[in-house]
């Protein structure tokens, strides 16, 4: 992984996999991601990106709807499968 | 279940397929709604079958539902199927029964024998039943929606339509609400005639649906939650267990034809024995496949997120793709065996009303749009 932080990882991961959302848009973290139009299609391609940006298997578990509810719930997923990552930062 | 009482329901199950049986030319030959079987539905209480007994239903699972799914769909595809569609559309309600309007509901569906469609499907988003391009407006506390839905089964006959929509003009197409919407607040206006090939008495028109009612109609849990926990795996489970009732019936045509060939010259195996006994082998493998979807969603009905799971869901969808393709295969198998007299339209061994019925099933909710859907969620999945 590169310097960039998880925060900003997954903000680029989710403007580039969300249609409703422009450059200006400030993605909240408790914002429901389907308002945004993320669809079981962009859920896939999500966790797809997720896995090979965070270097990390997503079991079938983490595999369901709730786990891309939003932001928050996507970033508490990577820090339960990638506890040496900061989050946070 | 007391024995007494699943004895009262076995009973009134059977006394509902005899009146199915007695209807099921008329009503494919003219695409007639089958009125006097879903009356006999309404008057032996089994339209309330699948609701609570604290909601005054007759508090039966998903078991009992297919069961009954089966036995109705050996005489009528289209019965079959209209109960199948019916008792989805109560399980989504019971399973999302937080809302006080859908607890209303409920009791007036158990105490007045309702019959709940849906209408899902629209015309500008074609089958994809999990985008919605109408939308729901409030009107101080009233909601109103209008929808242009390419099909509604039953929809003219429904005492309640359950209707997707964006929850309001701003969501997206796949932020979709169910609104419960009661007939007297519905117009429908029929646009696309159902005559097609089979099942016809499902009589599954196009309208221009406008609604309007109460707010709380509005149904607070997501459609997106309803549909993966219980509309999804529910529907499908129930169409397949009215697919195995076509296949039941087929078979039972073609053992039929065979024993009375053996029986005419008992000296030679007819030509058709091992064809039989191929659709039959068929046909066990198609109850297993029933049976277990049965159990899956049993294990599985408590736990929601499970239901939710992306390998979860590939397991419901593969359970309609494999029942809707075994269902054709021995439907068609049979008229094989019974050759000029499966294929006549008429007599007891005419197996073609059941094969053209068998072939919708392939197409409701098209099964390349199934494998499709199928083939992304396996791109991340880890076990199936």
């Amino acid at each position: 992984m590169s310097n960039e932080s998880i925060a900003s990882i997954l903000d680029r991961l989710l403007r580039a996999h969300l249609p409703n959302t422009g450059d200006d848009l400030v993605i909240g973290q408790h914002e429901p991601l389907s308002r945004l139009g993320l669809d079981s299609l962009g859920m896939v391609r999500l966790a797809m990106r997720m896995e090979r940006e965070f270097k990390v298997d997503l079991p079938d578990g983490f595999l369901i709807p709730e786990t891309f509810e939003t932001p928050a719930s996507i970033a508490a997923a990577v820090a339960v499968l990638r506890p040496d990552l900061d989050i946070a930062s | 279940m007391t024995t007494v009482a699943a004895q009262a329901t076995s009973e009134a199950v059977t006394a509902v397929a005899d009146v199915a049986a007695a209807h099921a030319e008329q009503v494919d030959r003219e695409s007639r709604f089958p009125v006097a079987a879903v009356e006999a539905l309404r008057s032996g209480r089994l339209l309330s079958m699948g609701v609570p007994a604290g909601f005054g239903g007759g508090d039966q699972g998903i078991g009992t539902v297919a069961r009954t799914t089966t036995a109705l769909a050996r005489k009528c595809g289209s019965t079959g199927l209209i109960f199948a569609m019916h008792q989805s559309q109560i399980a989504s309600l019971v399973r999302h029964s937080e809302d006080e309007a859908v607890q209303r509901a409920l009791r007036r569906i158990a105490a007045e024998e309702l019959l709940v469609a849906s209408a899902t499907t629209e015309a500008s988003v074609g089958g994809d039943v999990r985008t919605s391009s109408c939308f729901v407006e409030r009107v101080g506390t009233r909601f109103r929606l209008a929808k242009q839905a390419s099909v509604i089964s039953y929809g003219g006959h429904a005492d309640i339509i359950l209707v997707t929509a964006r929850r309001d003009a701003a969501s997206g197409p796949q932020d979709q609400v169910l609104v419960l919407c009661d007939r007297d607040g519905v117009t429908l206006e029929q646009n696309v005639v159902w005559d097609v090939l089979g099942m016809r008495g499902t009589c599954s028109h196009g309208y221009a649906l406008q609604a309007e009612g109460d707010g709380d109609a509005v149904m607070s849990t997501p459609y997106a939650v309803i549909s993966a926990q219980t509309m999804l795996p529910v529907s499908h489970v129930l169409w397949a267990a009215a697919w195995l009732g076509l296949a039941e019936e087929a078979v039972e045509r073609a053992r039929l034809f065979v024993q009375a060939s053996a029986r005419k010259k008992p000296e030679v195996v007819p030509p058709g024995a091992v064809r039989l006994a191929e659709a039959t082998a068929r046909l066990h493998q198609m109850r297993a496949l029933v049976g277990a979807g049965v159990g899956r969603f049993e294990e599985l009905a408590a736990v929601p997120h499970e239901l939710s799971r992306m390998s979860t869901v590939v397991e419901f969808n593969s359970l309609k793709v494999s029942a809707s393709t075994l269902v054709v295969e021995i439907a068609a198998a049979a008229m094989s065996i019974c050759g000029i007299a499966g294929y006549r339209c008429d007599g007891p061994y005419s197996v073609a009303r059941i094969l053209r019925d068998a072939y919708g099933a392939a197409l409701m909710v098209n099964n390349d749009r199934i494998n499709g859907n199928n083939a992304q969620l396996m791109l991340v999945g880890k076990s199936f």
